[in-house]
């Protein structure tokens, strides 16, 4: 095989009796359980909906939530880019996307925080306000948690790319973070359509 | 005809994986849909709700399945994923009939 094409070579984990990286297959578990937390936590949700019905579209700015959804999407992309970069071994350039999901990330929960501190401060949904506010806050919370995570998660996968770390046969710790990445984008992906949409 | 041992197959999961192309595509999709659901937001009536699920579910099934890979990696990652939704289904079900 000539330099030019084992360069070319990309990730190939250890072998194991299955031929699945362990590694990958440990993140599926856990977004297995994730998919079982949420789903439980949005059932709640629009059962406390149906209790106390709440006019989303007069309480929620949608236009505005439809703009953070569309830079979540953004993230998404950006980190998807990225392992395709960091696949081709174009280091720099993956790194460079990485920093572009940081910002993605970073402005939608500043949008969210921001979102909040309106809804609250305004007095038009808070969480002790109605059983609508009290599913809004604990579901749109939980997953800003999990945007949380992700954005330090992304920050030390970014320090590590800074180091070199990775490269076109050794990328398995970005396509990790990606997957739990895009995991709270098709979450949220659902949320806005249940909570601000319907 | 050559042998091909399924287990040194698997190990190769990432050759295949979709390119920057494909990634922007999806990308686009996935924006247009957001601002289709925003207009149809607004429409009253059965069809809404409807609409609006499809779409979020179209929407969602694009990432699981290109950004995520998993149209392109091992069928054990798929299962355990989508396992979960035997029980995801009637939870959300029934909290939608109450």
């Amino acid at each position: 095989m000539s330099e030019a094409t084992s360069t070319l070579t990309v990730h190939e984990p250890p072998a194991t009796t299955t031929g699945i990286d362990t590694l990958k297959l440990g993140m599926w578990l856990f977004l297995a359980t994730e998919v079982m937390l949420f789903s439980a936590m949005i059932a709640g949700f629009m059962d406390m909906r149906g209790r106390s019905p709440a006019d989303a579209h007069h309480v929620l700015n949608i236009p505005v939530t439809a703009i953070n959804t569309f830079i979540l999407i953004c993230s998404s992309l950006t980190v998807a880019m990225s392992v395709a970069s960091i696949e081709q071994g174009n280091q720099k350039r993956s790194r460079n996307f990485l920093l572009l999901t940081l910002l993605f990330g970073g402005t939608f929960l500043g949008v969210q925080i921001y979102e909040y501190n309106h809804l609250i401060g305004s007095g038009e949904l808070a969480p002790w306000s109605s059983l609508f506010g009290a599913g809004f806050f604990a579901v749109t919370g939980l997953h800003g948690f999990h945007v949380f995570i992700g954005l330090i998660w992304c920050t030390l996968t970014i320090l590590k790319a800074r180091r070199g770390l990775f490269s076109a046969g050794n990328f398995i710790q970005v396509e990790i973070f990606g997957l739990y990445w895009h995991f709270v984008d098709v979450v949220w992906i659902i949320l806005f359509t249940l909570i601000y949409l319907l | 005809m050559k042998h091909v041992d399924p287990t040194k197959e698997a190990l190769k999961p990432s050759q295949h994986y979709p390119g920057s192309r494909t990634y922007l595509m999806v990308f686009a999709a996935l924006a247009i849909m957001t601002l289709v659901e925003v207009g149809v937001s607004y429409l009253t009536g059965g069809l809404k709700i409807s609409l609006l699920i499809v779409l979020s579910a179209v929407k969602a099934l694009l990432v699981i399945l290109f950004f995520m890979h998993l149209k392109y990696d091992s069928r054990w990652f798929a299962f355990i994923f989508f396992a979960p939704l035997a029980l995801v289904v009637p939870l959300i079900w029934i909290s939608l009939i109450r």
